[in-house]
């Protein structure tokens, strides 16, 4: 068993490399997990604002304060401009109202006083900044009434209640499963990067001990000894993949372990694992050494883990890097997550995109040991 | 003659274990010193010692009658040492890596191109100036090895196992070069374990072994050490043990075995000897095929002096 | 002697192809990848507008405000916000279930209503303005009655008496007009601010951190313990300190010209924001190149170890640094407030918020207290591998 000894030895050697990615998948599971970079269920969050109020706190000035603080999350605590800064580039504040001085007494002249915000980029800003207009709006369209300030706020609150009816199909609260996807999206880089990197090293420092042996007339057949590293490779990348679904119900919350989003958040992501064997399969027939194996393992991880969708939401790409990430198995992965997380049930009909996606992933799988088999014939021919 | 380099009581240890232990030992100026020694017997270290690489425990070294250290600028630009690894540049061409490493002794551009030129043309390898080190074989990266050390004209040379693991046609090559170099006025110390290289060489050896020296002279001096003046291989087809015990009676003779066919006798002083042995067998009658004699190696020296053959 | 081997150490440096893919194409490709990636969070405020139905039935149709208003904004321009079907109810259902459309509008005596599927962004911006029209109709309605009511309170008896009635329409013209052109008086002072922009900061810094692998693979060849090559720059005549410095001249020239190269192509090729100051932005980058230079060079002469060992820990220390400050799409808000000291002291920390402040600050306090910052880390670095290159002979090579 001198063969499998010397994968699990090198495999320690690295173990470094597979700690660090680890440790970034983990972070970053953790971050996402606060929910202040997922953007896909801001709905629910009310937007977070600072409110510097220099007018006394009586009629309209009074009224829109308690109409922010109804509306959004006011933050305190920005005394110093530079946190406010930061907060706002990070998104921690997405607006700042500024209400000056006199703002009820100008306002019940009839002016139009000014309120002047500061806000981030982003969607969270916008939304927020509509709501603070469509507030100045109403009160903007009663000012020509020229009401007193009671029955300016009774009327200005009460064209504010006008919302429509909504009514949301979809019964499971998808946003409860985002984490999760986010984790396993994310998974995507760390998956690629742990698999390939060490078995692409060992793959390559063992032909090179194949060469070696050959001429010292190896008591161990090349088959064999290939049929020994194909198994120890598959054995290593289920264990990558067992350590990633541990810290995975770590990070996303324990419930989902025994739910069937769980169970096919697994499946997907063990079936990318035998892709990502089956690519590293493929490298390590194409390029040896350890920066070759580096620098490839770097295009191709990063390279899918962008286009495809694991570092921002799908759906946040623009179109066309989405078209040419079809051709892509990272793009069927993180696809079948996000289709796993917004699942309303399990029927077969309903779980259909995510098995075409799991189909498509196998066929690449396929097709990476088909190219891989080629090019080691080919390549033995000429030798 | 002048000593170019002086060693007095040099000894080093790697913790508890003496990698050399109390060496004197002096380099005359336009000899070629052989250091022999099986692996782990010191030869390197103590190389690296007389360079300065290395720390020592104790001793004094002294190169050109000035005591060396790592600042002895003027001292290390006489000296020209070849590593027993390769030590190139994979990015550099040929005649880019001999023209930067002569560079941190030669500042002069026009000298160094013609000393440049001149090791290329020592180590065989004009033709090969434009090429990459990748696309050398192993004899000739070796020669290129020994061109970068010796570029520069030292007029002292190190050379640490120039030619293992190399193709005669380049350890040749590499050894006429060395003779070269010792005859246009360069002192060399020579390292190695191949006792041929040394015999064929080397004016003076010392021989290491543990740390120690443990004989030194010239080639004869040495194997009058060895108790052995020649040995004589005969092909006996068919020999009695009568006639086998009647050899040990021939003059000189210290041992006798029979094997195989194949029959050894050891004279260990005097003259004539295989002409005595030559009319012993036509006394006897006895049918021979073959007939040689060999001189004593330095390996029947080291054998005599440690009980134990040069190479493993 | 100095340039001499400087020459060679660039020229070397130039022709190794795996630290030129390090130095050079990795950041490269890295920045494309970026590029494409956050293209659309770069560029939010180019809105798409998105597919919505609107059930066409009597209720709809009575409704003048709403179909006037769902007829302006799907109207094709920029300031299109739905591209509009008028089907009925069932075809809608249908459109929603095959998510051809993002969401349906229906009106129900006169109250407006959404169907979802889910919530989203083209969600929430379709609802927003569905109940936007429905205020404006209903503020409308009461603003022309009270001024309806009021014409008529200011109305003689006689003219009461005789039938005369106040001008309705025109009232009820002046009520849309009030409404349709309040404009709320807001000013925003922020300039436009993008977090995406952290993203490329981040991988500048990470292609400054390529110079540790750069110095410490120079350094190497000049080292006796760990390379032959040093063990021949030993034994030369020369100052083993002209020999390091050259190299490591070489190797900082090489990632300067690089992060130069990588800068500009951020900048005038994928459109990346900068703030206004080449000359900081280079400043910061040539010092962030230094500091990770000097790392490298200390970590060669610190841990006598091999090449490889010496590239992990400068990878672990660079990739922990990258997420810390903010890439793969992390917050290095949130790190900053998790563990505000990781970012204070990590180079790639110094020299992502030394960008950021360049862009964002218009006082240069806070990108000078990273240049320092990093000047310090250089100095420190700096002072170990000085104290490490003292010793001339080694105990073991």
């Amino acid at each position: 068993m001198t063969v499998s000894k010397a994968f699990w030895k090198i495999v320690l050697k690295n173990i470094s490399t597979i700690i660090m990615y680890t440790v970034i998948l983990v972070s970053f599971g953790t971050v996402s997990a606060q929910g202040n970079t997922s953007t896909v269920e801001f709905e629910a969050v009310e937007p977070s604002i600072v409110v510097f109020n220099h007018d006394e706190e009586e009629g309209i000035t009074k009224n829109l304060v308690e109409y922010l603080d109804k509306n959004a999350e006011i933050k305190t605590g920005f005394s110093d401009d530079d946190k406010l800064k930061d907060a706002l580039f990070y998104e921690e504040v997405v607006l700042v109202v500024d209400i000056p001085e006199n703002y009820n007494k100008d306002y019940l002249a009839g002016k139009n006083p000014e309120i002047s915000t500061r806000s981030s980029a982003g969607y969270r800003a916008e939304l927020a900044k509509v709501m603070l207009r469509r507030y100045l709006s109403v009160a903007q369209s009663y000012s020509t009434l020229g009401l007193d300030a009671s029955e300016m706020t009774e009327k200005i609150n009460a064209a504010l209640e006008s919302s429509a009816k909504v009514e949301v199909l979809s019964k499971v609260d998808s946003s409860k499963y985002a984490k999760a996807s986010a984790y396993f999206s994310f998974a995507n880089y760390a998956i690629l990067a742990c698999v390939i990197t060490i078995i692409c090293l060992i793959m390559s420092s063992f032909n090179r001990m194949e060469i070696r042996k050959r001429n010292l007339v190896s008591s161990v057949a090349i088959s064999k000894m290939n049929r020994i590293l194909l198994r120890n490779s598959c054995l290593y990348a289920f264990g990558v993949w067992l350590m990633y679904m541990i810290f995975g119900y770590l990070v996303a919350g324990g419930d989902i372990l025994f739910s069937n989003y769980g169970i096919l958040f697994a499946v997907n992501s063990f079936i990318f694992c035998i892709v990502a064997t089956t690519i590293a399969y493929l490298i390590s027939q194409l390029v040896q050494g350890r920066n070759a194996v580096n620098g490839i393992m770097n295009v191709v991880a990063l390279g899918s883990s962008f286009l495809c969708g694991a570092f921002v939401p799908l759906e946040f790409l623009p179109e066309s890097v989405k078209f040419v990430a079809h051709a892509l198995p990272s793009f069927y992965y993180i696809d079948s997550n996000y289709k796993i997380q917004a699942l309303e049930g399990f029927s077969l009909g309903e779980m259909a995109p995510v098995l075409i996606n799991m189909g498509i992933m196998l066929g690449f799988a396929i097709l990476f040991v088909i190219l891989a088999n080629i090019i080691a014939k080919k390549k033995q021919r000429v030798a | 003659m002048k000593n170019v380099i002086e060693v007095k009581h040099l000894s080093k240890s790697y913790k508890s274990h003496k990698a050399v232990d109390d060496l004197s030992f002096e380099v005359k100026e336009g000899e070629i010193l052989g250091l022999l020694g099986p692996n782990g017997s010191g030869k390197t270290t103590t190389m690296n010692c007389i360079l300065a690489l290395l720390k020592y425990n104790e001793g004094e070294i002294k190169i050109f009658g000035k005591e060396m250290s790592p600042s002895a600028y003027d001292i290390k630009s006489k000296i020209g040492v070849v590593f027993q690894d390769v030590a190139v540049f994979d990015e550099l061409t040929v005649y880019g890596n001999i023209d930067y490493f002569c560079g941190l002794y030669i500042q002069d551009k026009t000298v160094r191109a013609e000393y440049v030129e001149d090791a290329l043309k020592l180590v065989g390898l004009t033709e090969n100036k434009n090429q990459y080190p990748k696309q050398l074989s192993g004899g000739l990266l070796r020669r290129l090895n020994i061109a970068c050390g010796i570029a520069h004209k030292p007029k002292l040379i190190f050379l640490d196992e120039p030619t293992v693991a190399v193709d005669p046609q380049s350890r040749n090559n590499i050894l006429e070069g060395i003779k070269k170099l010792r005859d246009s006025g360069a002192t060399i110390i020579y390292t190695t374990h191949y006792m041929e290289e040394v015999e064929i060489l080397c004016d003076r050896v010392i021989i290491l072994d543990k740390g120690k020296i443990i004989a030194s002279g010239t080639n004869d001096e040495l194997k009058a050490l060895a108790k052995i003046e020649e040995k004589v291989t005969i092909e006996v087809p068919e020999l009695s043990p009568i006639q086998l015990s009647g050899f040990e009676s021939i003059k000189n003779v210290s041992e006798v075995s029979y094997d195989n066919g194949v029959m050894k006798v050891v004279f260990n002083k005097g003259k004539n000897n295989l002409a005595d042995m030559v009319d012993y067998l036509k006394d006897n009658k006895i049918q021979y095929s073959k007939i040689f004699a060999e001189r004593p190696t330095l390996n029947d020296v080291f054998l005599e002096l440690t009980g134990k053959e040069l190479r493993d | 002697m100095f340039w001499h081997s400087f020459k060679y150490a660039f020229r070397a440096l130039l022709k190794s192809k795996a630290m030129m893919f390090w130095t050079l194409i990795f950041p490269f490709i890295l920045a494309i990848l970026f590029n494409m990636a956050f293209a659309r969070l770069h560029d939010f405020d180019v809105f798409e507008a998105f597919d919505v139905a609107v059930v066409d039935d009597e209720n709809f149709r009575d409704s003048e405000i709403f179909k006037e208003a769902f007829k302006t904004l799907s109207e094709e321009g920029e300031e299109q916000l739905f591209v509009t079907q008028y089907v009925d109810s069932e075809k809608a259902d249908q459109l929603l279930a095959d998510e051809k459309v993002d969401g349906i509008v229906y009106i129900v005596d006169g109250e407006p209503h959404v169907k979802i599927k889910k919530n989203g962004t083209n969600q929430t911006v379709l609802t927003t303005a569905v109940e936007q029209i429905y205020q404006s109709s209903k503020m409308i309605e009461d603003i022309a009655g009270t001024k309806i009511n009021e014409a008529v309170s200011e109305m003689s008896p006689e003219q009461l008496m005789r039938g005369e009635m106040p001008d309705v329409e025109k009232i009820y013209k002046d009520a849309v007009a009030t409404v349709s052109e309040a404009e709320p008086n807001v000013k925003d002072d922020s300039r436009v601010m993008n977090m995406v922009v952290i993203e490329f900061y981040t991988l500048i810094a990470m292609a400054c951190m390529q110079g540790s692998m750069l110095s410490s693979e120079m350094m190497d060849r000049c080292l006796p313990n760990i390379t032959s090559r040093g063990k021949r720059v030993a034994v030369a005549p020369t100052r083993k300190g002209i020999v390091i410095a050259s190299n490591l001249l070489a190797s900082y020239s090489i990632l300067l010209l690089s992060l130069i190269a990588l800068i500009a192509f951020m900048r005038f090729v994928l459109g990346v924001e900068f703030g206004s100051n080449l000359g900081f932005i280079i400043l910061l980058a040539a010092v962030g190149g230094l500091a990770s230079t000097v790392m490298g060079m200390m970590l060669s002469i610190v841990l006598k170890t091999n090449n490889a060992a010496k590239n992990v820990i400068i990878l672990i220390i660079t990739m922990v640094g990258c997420l810390f400050a903010g890439m793969f799409g992390g917050n290095k808000g949130f790190f900053d407030n998790l563990s505000p000291i990781i970012n204070k002291i990590s180079p790639v920390g110094m020299i992502t918020d030394g960008f950021y402040s360049l862009y964002y600050y218009a006082d240069l306090a806070r990108y000078f207290s990273n240049v320092y910052g990093l000047l310090i880390v250089a100095a420190i670095f700096m002072i170990l591998s000085i104290r490490g290159l003292r010793r001339q002979r080694y105990d073991s090579i």
